[in-house]
């Protein structure tokens, strides 16, 4: 997420992002070795039973359908105020209100990314915390 | 809103049962032995048929494991 902001915003910002090749192909780098490094990091960290006791029961999922939920909501949040703002932003200081495309794909990815840390974070804590049901 | 309790009995059972070992229970209630931290720890209520897989381990009713107290 830092990189795709200091790739997008360097250099002219939204209007010049599509211009030429050197920020496009770096986003592309950012992403694929980002995306690399977490599907390495699901496989490394991997859990195996080894025993007779299941990996995943009905807690994890518990936990991961709450995670899913708080990613969904804060992507959806998220793309809301971001194109909200976008539109107010343009209404503003353009009158033709057209916003250049860069931030078309800036709101695509990092609304990608964003999804993936809430997810992350969302697990991290509730896993933290244990109570991935509702505690009475 | 009522905060209604319920209470597990899951650590003092284990001990009452030879010594059980969190990963044995887990392998017997067919959860992982986080959920069964979690439950001694009062963080985590099962759901209903977990409930009754680990009291079946036991060897005990539901309501000798897990307890339901009322409160307000």
């Amino acid at each position: 997420m830092a990189g795709l902001c200091i790739v997008f915003f360097t250099e002219g910002g939204a209007d010049t992002f599509l211009e030429g090749e050197g920020r496009v192909t770096l986003t592309r780098v950012f992403i694929t070795v980002g995306f690399s490094a977490y599907f390495l990091l699901l496989i490394l960290t991997k859990r195996r039973s080894g025993t007779n006791a299941p990996i995943k029961d009905e807690r994890d999922e518990m936990i991961q359908k709450q995670a899913l939920t708080a990613g969904f909501y804060v992507v959806i949040a998220y793309v809301f105020l971001f194109s909200v703002a976008m539109y107010a932003f343009y209404k503003v200081y353009s009158e033709t209100v057209l916003m250049p495309v860069g931030w078309v794909w800036f709101l695509g990815l990092s609304s990608l990314i964003l999804g993936h840390i809430t997810i992350a974070a969302s697990t991290l804590i509730l896993n933290g915390r244990m109570s991935g049901n509702v505690k009475r | 809103m009522s905060k209604d309790e319920i209470i597990s009995h899951v650590r003092r059972l284990r001990f009452e049962h030879g010594e059980m070992t969190q990963q044995e229970l887990a392998e017997g209630a067919r959860c992982t032995r986080q959920t069964i931290i979690a439950l001694e720890q009062g963080k985590y209520v099962p759901s209903l048929v977990m409930a009754f897989r680990i009291a079946r381990v036991f060897d005990l009713q539901l309501e000798e494991v897990f307890e339901y107290r009322e409160s307000g």
